[in-house]
């Protein structure tokens, strides 16, 4: 097996091993050839994936346009076109609610299940243990997706991606969203089979980094999304039925929030995967180590869940010293994405200086900022770490208080999610070739296309982040508001807004042209297209910190962790605090 | 080989210094501003809400010598009462519960923001020092009106 982790060692600590890594190129690249082939029943559904993630961002996007130029009194609800598709007394809520299912349960986790699907196969270097299981994923997302989207637009689930009760959906709108989590559920089952399967074929060889990366991720998620699991199947649709007399809205939030959280790790680690394992050899380097990665994931695992509170802070429901050690955990999770931040621009230094850059700063300009992949993918970065340090600032349990449900958060949140969907994009730029075997149409397209998202992007949040401050809330119809005229300095800001808004809007459209230009075979084919795996300075041999591999016992303490984490309000507040409201509630 | 380089050692450790000065601040601030998270008051009924005291009757009152209680029912797409007087220099305890879905109360100018949960009674406090109008927002979406929910605390 030729894989990263094993891939040549010592290496001298600088510049020495530009030459060395020229020299073996051509055969790491053969290499990386033979194992870029896999059965089309199976790189086929991953295509699917991926064009169905492309269909939600492109619908999803749409609506957001909407709600960015609202902000400016550019009304487009009540526009013909707009009134034939969405209900006009709920336009605005029903296109926000398409706006977050579309764009952070849709995109992301079909997305997530095709890509890091084709990872599995390349970083083993074979085929996925269950051709069957690959389908089987695609057909339930796109099933979930077909029942949620018609639920949306008739107008039957008008309650945002959060569907608090007991504000009421369609049942369909449920069993949508379950099947879409089913579907990742699937996608991990055919991850770990494949992992037996090769463990069986290679006793005694370590995991590759991308495989325990990707085994890492889903089963973080796999854990975590048994919160929001237990609150469809055991609160609300027994309580849709009439089963039940009514449902506790603190424990369904609490329940929602268990896997509300980790479920931004799930979204970000397919990014931090490329980033990791493919970014550090696109961009001519490599990474430096890969036990460090591993333990990365490792501290995600075990980190990533037990902090939903902190998406509490403001309910009353919940003590103030239990919100404390979710706070407390909060902070620790931003400890491996610092780690990250290190790895991936090291390695990011070292393809740069490879190059030929020189000094402090010099070897930024020598990375291939002529390729969209590495660039949207760089300008993720960018964005990203002004998301998580605005994150910080929401972790703080006072200062929370100041920013919590306030468009401060829009802000925050489209500097992370938006900035990850950026990475997938960049991904989807060599994504959609290799899957399709034709070349990337539009290339300069694709260049403004990313650089219009980043500028587009850092203005909107910043418009954001100050409207926030000024006490706006969130989900808001805003200039529809009997308030929109009593509060001050919102001028500039709603004017950011709108103006990021339409250069993010303007972004979607070059994606749209790109992507079915590549997919209509309009570029020159010349060459093979290959997934690219970084080499690692420092390897992963049998004796370097063998501890991190034991799946079953990080598996463990996570979930122990959440336990300890969860089990304190539930054996208090189930018994006593618990008060259930009868009827749902129909608002829209 | 080292494992983990002396520049990761470096960067790593300033990383931890900075998040647990971070902590540290956070912590502080809840004692330096005097400040509390919303927790546990009681339960009731949502059902129920409308009949049982306080929220029978809804309103303002003192209760001592610059102090206020603001009893609030929170309904799809209304605050009651909507309008809160107090003079200047009062301090008031927001006791706020919901009749129907989840909404929210963010108070201008003050760090009042709660999630107002069915079933459960939310409590804040805030003092109001300058004379003026303090807008309040319901700021959890709570149906297609939910932008018209809000009110306004004149201060005098
Ligand atoms: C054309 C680009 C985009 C624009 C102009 C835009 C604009 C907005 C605005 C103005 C809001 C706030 C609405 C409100 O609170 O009333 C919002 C919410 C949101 N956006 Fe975007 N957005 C864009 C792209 C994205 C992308 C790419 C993602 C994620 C992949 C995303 C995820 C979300 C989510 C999750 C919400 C919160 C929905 C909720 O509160 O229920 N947006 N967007
Ligand atoms: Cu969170
Ligand atoms: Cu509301």
């Amino acid at each position: 097996m030729t894989i990263a982790a094993d891939a040549p060692q010592s290496r001298g600590a600088h510049p020495v091993y530009d030459m060395e890594g020229m020299d073996h190129s051509s055969a790491v690249e053969m290499e990386d050839a033979r194992l870029s082939v896999f059965p089309k029943a199976q790189t086929r559904p991953v295509l699917w994936n991926v064009l169905l993630a492309m269909v939600a961002l492109m619908l999803g996007g749409l609506p957001g346009i909407g709600q960015a130029l609202e902000r400016v009194g550019i009304n487009l609800y009540n526009n013909d076109v707009v009134t034939a598709v969405l209900d006009e007394n709920a336009a605005y809520y029903q296109g926000l609610t398409l706006h977050g299912v579309l764009l952070v349960i849709v995109f992301t986790f079909t997305f997530a299940n095709g890509f890091i699907t084709l990872a599995t196969m390349r970083a083993y270097g074979r085929p996925m243990a269950s051709t069957l299981m690959v389908q089987l994923a695609f057909a339930l997302a796109l099933l979930g997706t077909v029942l949620a989207g018609w639920t949306m637009l008739a107008n039957e689930a008008t309650v945002l991606f959060t569907f608090y009760p007991p504000l009421e959906a369609h049942t369909m709108f449920y069993l949508g969203a379950v099947l879409l989590v089913i579907s990742t559920w699937v996608t991990l089952a055919n991850i770990v089979m494949t992992h037996r399967q090769w463990a069986a074929a290679n006793p005694g060889t370590r995991t590759p980094l991308m495989a325990f990366m990707a085994i890492m991720t889903y089963a973080m998620w796999a854990m975590a999304s048994v919160g929001i699991a237990a609150e469809v199947l055991l609160l609300i649709l027994p309580w849709k039925f009439g089963w039940t007399e009514g449902i506790d809205a603190q424990l369904a939030r609490t329940l929602f929030w268990l896997t509300g959280h980790p479920i931004v790790y799930f979204w970000l680690l397919p990014a931090y995967i490329s980033w990791y394992t493919m970014i550090p050899k696109q961009a001519g380097g490599r990474l430096f180590s890969d036990p460090v990665a591993r333990f990365v994931f490792i501290l995600f695992l075990l980190l990533s869940t037990p902090v939903g509170f902190h998406h509490q802070y403001t309910e009353s429901g919940i003590p103030q010293w239990m919100k404390n050690i979710h706070g407390i955990a909060t902070f620790a999770i931003f400890f491996p994405s610092m780690i990250t931040a290190f790895s991936v621009v090291s390695a990011l230094e070292n393809g740069g200086r490879n190059r030929g850059g020189r000094g402090l700063f010099g070897w930024i300009w020598k990375l291939p900022w002529g390729n969209p992949a590495l660039t949207a993918q760089l300008h993720a970065m960018l964005i990203f770490t002004l998301g998580g340090a605005s994150g910080l600032i929401n972790a703080s349990q006072t200062v929370n208080l100041v920013v919590h449900n306030t468009a401060f958060i829009v802000g925050h949140f489209h500097m992370t999610i938006g900035a990850v969907a950026l990475a997938y994009i960049g991904i989807a730029y060599w994504l959609i070739p290799y899957l399709t075997g034709n070349n990337l149409w539009g290339r300069k397209l694709a260049l403004w296309q990313s650089w219009l998202w980043f500028v587009g992007m850092l203005l909107f949040a910043r418009g954001q982040i100050s409207a926030g401050l000024q006490g706006v809330p969130r989900r808001t119809a805003f200039a529809d508001s009997v308030y929109r005229d009593f509060i001050d300095g919102l001028d500039v800001p709603n004017m950011l807004t709108a103006i990021g808004g339409s250069m993010m809007g303007l972004s979607g459209l070059f994606i749209f042209i790109v992507v079915v230009g590549t997919m209509m075979g309009l570029a020159v084919k010349n060459k093979e297209q290959l997934i690219t795996v970084a080499e690692t300075r420092v390897g992963a041999t049998k004796r370097i910190w063998p501890w991190l591999d034991n799946y079953r016992m990080w598996v463990g303490i996570a979930i122990l962790l959440v336990a300890l984490a969860y089990i304190p309000f539930l054996v208090t507040y189930v018994p006593d605090g618990s008060s259930a409201v009868g009827a749902p509630f129909d608002l829209y | 080989m080292e494992m983990i380089h002396r520049y990761e050692r470096f960067f790593l450790g300033s990383t931890l210094v900075i998040l647990a000065i971070g902590l540290v601040a956070v912590i502080s601030s809840f004692f330096v501003n005097d400040l509390e998270l919303p927790s546990p008051v009681e339960t009731i009924d949502p059902a129920e809400l409308a009949s049982t005291p306080p929220f029978d009757n809804p309103g303002v009152f003192q209760v001592g010598e610059n102090e206020y209680d603001a009893v609030i029912t929170a309904q799809s797409w209304a605050f009651v009462p909507g309008v809160i007087q107090v003079p200047a220099g009062s301090k008031v305890n927001f006791k706020i519960g919901s009749v129907d879905v989840v909404h929210g109360l963010i108070v201008h100018g003050t760090n009042v923001n709660l999630t107002i949960i069915p079933g459960q009674v939310a409590e804040a406090t805030a003092t109001f020092d300058e004379p003026g109008e303090f807008l309040f927002v319901c700021s959890e979406y709570c149906g297609i009106l939910h932008h018209n929910m809000a009110g306004r605390v004149i201060v005098n």
